[in-house]
């Protein structure tokens, strides 16, 4: 029971990261069009980089430091200023980063890199004891640990890049498409996945994702990563990238599935996170293939070259942002209405003047998140599709994300009073 | 014969039917279904977590040498759920639907993650020490 870690090791990555979704945000609304026109531009490089490492890798690392020791039953080595290293490092280093894209002085990478190198090392190292142990946590944690060492592979990938925009002697590789095909097909996929396997049966009261189907869907994906990097011929690649679409197509008309399947009749609005989050991944899969077979270049005007950040747009902000955002309107009242009971066992006064769930993050928040996010997302789209309208697009970003950050930290605001309340 | 874990695996689900039921009901303030619904339920949760495991389950697995510190977090858990149960009958009483729900949905996630560890550690464990026994669920 008391290796449950305190409240506010896992808030802190919490409350964070909305802001730097929220400087993303604003970022597209000041860059102009054009900055939405191709993924390498500096920056598109700098939004995608505040989306993955600002906001995803962020809420990622502070749920970790929750559930491994919960699952392990172990304490987290080093105590309270691992969580502390590991923030700061993660927010200095990304902010430095960004600013380097951003601004085009690379030669900040020189400070960003060993930052954010010391933040996910001494994650790693403190926490690989508890990661590869055997603990039960089945499907979930198989497809949770390939994610982890898919991210690992994205991160050295990015460092050898960084390294070299940063002007440093690295050796020269044609390494353009390993570094986002491993963090959105490895890291992004997989975690999503995986967690899925856990979250939706729990949170969504719905049968469980089949084992051999668990396990199979990724492997195949490693598989096709695998392919992508290492096979040089043309077939290769094709076979990778059909294979890759297919089992998002699989996994993603499956967990609909699933979600449709639910017991609880009442709407459930971390439940459309999911469905919207799925449908992109979804759109993603078909949009894929289009692209390779040159379907895209029947399109019109400057489409076909805009579809490759359409993809970007209906993976990060569509498939990876909405479901981390719907989890959040579960999991931080649920562990904050946890932390509250605890303090007050035995006592049943005490325990009926606690705020529950409904309270912490009252559903009508939660229904506005949904909205803003849908905005934004149909927004971005737009704004890439027809090359206009960035401005309001990324205020819409914007806007999404700070709502977020407005409901956690009213929400933890609630937590502190009634916890000073309970002393 | 079904072994424990089946056995123990379909109650949950019962609960699980058992709950959404009432859950719908006290959504459309349907107060007299809400309350036999509610009713039913909370006997069967009191029955899986006070008889059958607290009462039967535990003490033999115990007996036979199964590990003590997961048994220890399980009863905390259903003394976390006892304190919503009581709360939600109080509620219900009220006839207070917000009160309800956000009490419920906390209660949902608790026996959830809750029955995920027995489903996935504890049932299989007392397949193994206690394969013989399942005239204790009788």
């Amino acid at each position: 029971m008391n290796t449950i870690p305190p409240l506010h090791v896992p808030l802190r990555f919490f409350l964070t990261a909305p802001w730097l979704g929220l400087l993303a945000g604003l970022l597209v609304a000041v860059a102009g069009d054009e900055a939405l026109a191709s993924r390498w531009t500096p920056d598109l490089l700098a939004v995608t980089h505040l989306l993955t490492l600002g906001f995803m890798a962020t809420v990622m690392l502070g749920a970790l430091f929750q559930i491994l020791p919960v699952l392990s039953g172990e304490l987290v080595p080093g105590g309270a200023w691992l969580p502390t290293l590991v923030h700061l490092c993660l927010l200095a280093g990304t902010l430095l980063l960004v600013a380097g894209f951003a601004s085009q002085s690379y030669w900040l990478f020189n400070l960003a890199l060993p930052v954010l190198l010391l933040a996910f090392a001494a994650f790693l190292l403190a926490l690989a004891r508890l990661l590869l142990r055997r603990v039960a946590g089945g499907d979930a944690l198989f497809c949770i640990r390939l994610a982890a060492a898919c991210l690992l592979l994205t991160l050295l990938l990015g460092l050898w890049r960084g390294a070299a925009f940063a002007g440093l002697p690295v050796p020269a590789a044609n390494l353009g498409e390993l570094h986002p095909s491993w963090g959105l097909g490895g890291w992004v996929l997989l975690l999503v996945m995986g967690v899925s396997y856990q979250v939706i049966p729990m949170f969504h009261v719905t049968p469980s994702f089949p084992t051999p189907l668990a396990r199979t869907l990724p492997l195949l994906v490693l598989a096709a990563l695998l392919l992508a990097s290492l096979a040089p011929g043309a077939i290769g690649q094709a076979l990778a990238l059909h294979l890759l679409s297919l089992v998002a197509l699989v996994y993603g008309a499956y967990a609909l599935w699933l979600l449709s399947q639910r017991k609880r009749r009442l709407p459930d609005i971390t439940a459309r996170f999911w469905r919207l989050s799925l449908g992109s991944l979804i759109a993603a899969a078909l949009c894929l293939p289009l692209l390779y077979w040159g379907a895209a270049e029947a399109l019109p005007g400057e489409l076909p070259r805009r579809l490759p950040v359409l993809l970007g747009v209906l993976l990060l902000p569509g498939f990876a942002v909405s479901v981390i955002m719907g989890m959040l309107q579960k999991i931080v009242p649920f562990l904050s209405y946890l932390h509250l009971q605890r303090r007050c066992i035995g006592d049943v006064d005490q325990l009926k003047t606690l705020p529950h769930m409904g309270t912490i993050i009252p559903p009508r928040l939660t229904r506005w998140q949904f909205r803003l996010h849908g905005l934004a997302l149909a927004a971005l789209l737009l704004a890439v599709a027809t090359g206009k309208g960035s401005a309001g697009a990324g205020l819409a970003l914007a806007l999404d994300f700070a709502f977020l950050g407005y409901t956690l930290g009213r929400a933890a605001l609630l937590y502190r009073t009634t916890l000073r309340g309970l002393a | 014969m079904k072994n424990i874990s089946d056995r123990m695996q379909g109650h949950h689900r019962l609960c699980d039917e058992q709950y959404a039921s009432a859950e719908a009901a006290v959504a459309e303030q349907d107060w007299e279904t809400a309350s036999t619904g509610w009713k039913a339920f909370a006997a069967e949760l009191r029955r899986h977590i006070d008889d059958l495991e607290e009462g039967r389950l535990f003490p033999a697995l115990e007996a036979a040498g199964g590990p003590a510190p997961p048994l220890l977090v399980m009863r905390s858990e259903h003394e976390q759920m006892r304190a919503l149960l009581a709360q939600m009958d109080q509620a219900l009483a009220a006839r207070d639907s917000d009160e309800f729900l956000g009490l419920g949905e906390t209660l949902m996630l608790l026996t959830q993650q809750h029955n995920m560890k027995e489903e996935s550690i504890l049932y299989p464990m007392m397949d193994q020490l206690l394969g013989d026994q399942t005239a204790l669920l009788d």
